[in-house]
C-alpha cells in the first residue's frame, strides 16, 4: 500500500532522505506541469513553474503543516508561481494577457455585461458548420480556456481538470469558497458562450462522444 | 413567465455548484425542486455536465523529463544561489548548472553588466582643449588583440577637443557577452588618479589581461555638462577582451563589495579587473 503524501513528507523531514523527496516529485510533477500548462498556455513556462515549485517545496518543507493536505499546499505554491508568471508577462508586454475580455475591466467575479462572441477571439475557432474531429475539438476547448481571465481559468483548471473540491481550491488560491463558486460559475458560463455554436442539445459535441 | 425567468436567474448561479455537489442540503433541495419543473435549467445542467466532461478529458500534458532525475543538480544550484531554509540534506553536484540556477546567474551577470554600462557611459567624458586625458591608440594594438577590437569600431573612447562640450561615448563594455573592449591610453602617466571636487561619485570598470603589466587607470571627475573634466579608462598593451560572463560576474562582486567611498583611483583584482572610481 502506498504511503500517504503526508507520511512521506514526515519521513523526509526526519531522515533527509532524498529518495523520499524524489517520490513526491514523481507523484506530483506531471499534475503540477499539466495544471500550470493549462493556466499559462506555455510549455516552457509550465516547466519552469514546475521546477521552481519543487525548489520551493524543498526549501520550505519545514513550514508544511498538516492543516491542509500536501496536495493543496504544493498546488498553492505552484499557483502562486503561475500568478507571478502571468503578472511578469503582463508587465513585460504592457498589456493584459487576457485583453479582449469584456470582463477584464470589471470584477472577475461579477457577471459580464455583454456576451462573448466568436468575433472577439483573435484566433477564431472553426466554423460551427465545419466538421471537427476530436483533436480539433480539444484544441477548441483549450483555446476557449485561454480566453478566460486568469483567476477564473485557474479555478476551472483546479476543479474540472485536477479534481479539487471548492474548499481545497479556496485554500490553494487564497480566497473564500463563495469566490471559488462564483469564479467557477462565470468561467464555465463564458466557456459555454464561446463554445455555444458547437453545442448541440446534448451539450458540447467534443468529448461527449 | 417573468416569474419563472426571475426564478431561473436566482438558480442559475447555483447550477454549477449543484452539478458539482457543492451546495448545502437546503440549497440543494431548492435547486432540485426548481430544476424538475424548468426545462431551461435542465438544459443548462446538461451543458455544464458536458463541459465538465470535455475539460476533464483534455489530454494531460506531461513533463518531457523526470525532474526527480535532475533533482540533485537542481538543489545543488539552489545552494549556490543562496537558498535559505535548507532543512533536509541533499546531495549536490556542483559541477552541474541546471536551468533555474543558470537563469538566475545570467540575470545577475546581466544586471551587473547593465549597471556598469550605464556607469561607464555616464563617466566617459573628455576634457576640452589641450588637456587630453585619454585617447584610443588603435595603431599600436598588438597582433594578439582580440577581434572584438575592430579598427572601424567606434568602440570605446573618443576625444572631444572642441570647446567645453561634453563628449560622451560608448561604454567599453558592450555587446551581448559584455566583452570589455580594449582602450589604450597613450598620453597618461603610468598611474594617475585624481579626485575632483565634484561630489558625484560613480564607478566605472574595465578589465584587462592579467598577464600584462597593469597600468593606468586614470581619471578625473566633475561630471557636469559644461565644465566636465574627463574620464576614464585605462589600459595596457595586449589586453584582451575577456569572457563576458566572467567579467560581469566579477564586476558585480567588485562593485558591490567596494563601499569605501573615500578612496579614489584604480583598484584591481588578481584577474586584472580594474574599477575606477570617478
Amino acid at each position: 500500500m502506498d504511503l500517504s503524501d503526508e507520511s512521506i513528507v514526515e519521513e523526509f523531514r526526519q531522515t533527509g532522505d532524498s529518495i523520499k523527496f524524489k517520490s513526491l516529485v514523481r507523484r506530483y510533477q506531471n499534475r503540477i506541469y499539466n495544471a500550470a500548462f493549462r493556466i499559462l498556455g506555455s510549455q516552457d513556462e509550465a516547466e519552469e513553474v514546475t521546477q521552481d515549485t519543487f525548489l520551493k517545496v524543498h526549501q520550505g518543507i519545514a513550514g508544511f503543516r498538516k492543516e491542509a493536505s500536501f496536495a493543496s499546499w504544493i498546488f498553492r505554491i505552484a499557483h502562486n508561481l503561475c500568478v507571478d508568471t502571468v503578472r511578469t508577462k503582463q508587465r513585460r508586454t504592457g498589456v493584459k494577457v487576457v485583453s479582449f475580455d469584456p470582463q477584464s475591466t470589471q470584477n472577475e467575479d461579477e457577471p459580464p455585461d455583454s456576451s462573448i462572441s466568436l468575433s472577439q477571439i483573435a484566433d477564431p475557432l472553426p466554423s460551427p458548420a465545419q466538421k471537427v474531429d476530436l483533436e480539433e475539438q480539444q484544441i477548441m476547448i483549450e483555446k476557449s480556456l485561454m480566453e478566460l481571465p486568469e483567476s477564473q481559468r485557474a479555478v476551472v483548471v483546479l476543479h474540472d481538470i485536477e479534481g479539487f473540491q471548492y474548499q481545497e481550491i479556496a485554500d490553494i488560491v487564497g480566497t473564500s469558497v463563495g469566490t471559488v463558486r462564483s469564479r467557477l460559475h462565470y468561467g464555465r458560463l463564458k466557456l459555454r458562450e464561446i463554445l455555444a455554436p458547437y453545442f448541440d442539445n446534448q451539450g458540447v459535441q467534443t468529448a461527449s462522444r | 413567465m417573468s416569474s419563472k425567468n426571475s426564478q431561473c436567474e436566482t438558480f442559475i448561479q447555483l447550477l454549477d455548484a449543484y452539478v458539482d455537489n457543492e451546495l448545502d442540503s437546503s440549497e440543494n433541495e431548492q435547486v432540485q425542486s426548481h430544476v424538475q419543473s424548468c426545462d431551461d435549467c435542465k438544459a443548462q445542467i446538461k451543458q455544464i455536465e458536458s463541459l465538465k466532461v470535455s475539460l476533464s478529458t483534455l489530454p494531460r500534458r506531461q513533463m518531457k523529463r523526470d525532474l526527480a532525475d535532475s533533482l540533485d543538480a537542481v538543489l545543488g544550484s539552489a545552494d549556490r544561489v543562496g537558498s535559505p531554509d535548507r532543512t533536509a540534506k541533499s546531495s549536490s553536484d556542483h559541477n552541474v548548472v541546471p536551468i533555474a540556477g543558470r537563469r538566475r546567474w545570467v540575470v545577475a551577470a546581466a544586471s551587473a553588466a547593465a549597471v556598469l554600462v550605464v556607469a561607464m557611459a555616464g563617466s566617459i567624458v573628455f576634457k576640452d582643449g589641450n588637456q587630453q586625458i585619454a585617447s584610443v591608440d588603435r595603431k599600436s594594438q598588438p597582433a594578439t588583440q582580440s577581434n572584438v577590437l575592430q579598427d572601424k569600431a567606434p568602440s570605446a573612447v573618443a576625444i572631444n577637443n572642441s570647446g567645453n562640450d561634453t563628449g560622451e561615448k560608448k561604454s567599453p563594455i558592450a555587446g551581448n557577452n559584455s566583452a570589455v573592449r580594449d582602450v589604450r591610453v597613450s598620453d597618461l602617466p603610468t598611474k594617475v588618479a585624481k579626485k575632483a571636487n565634484d561630489s558625484q561619485e560613480s564607478y566605472s570598470a574595465i578589465a584587462n589581461n592579467s598577464d600584462v603589466p597593469k597600468t593606468v587607470g586614470a581619471h578625473m571627475t566633475g561630471a557636469q555638462e559644461d565644465n566636465s573634466k574627463t574620464a576614464v579608462v585605462a589600459h595596457n598593451e595586449g589586453s584582451q577582451a575577456i569572457n563576458g560572463r566572467a567579467a560581469s560576474t566579477e564586476l558585480l562582486a567588485l562593485y558591490e563589495d567596494d563601499d569605501d567611498s573615500s578612496d579614489i583611483g584604480v583598484m584591481t583584482d588578481e584577474d586584472g579587473l580594474y574599477a575606477i572610481k570617478l
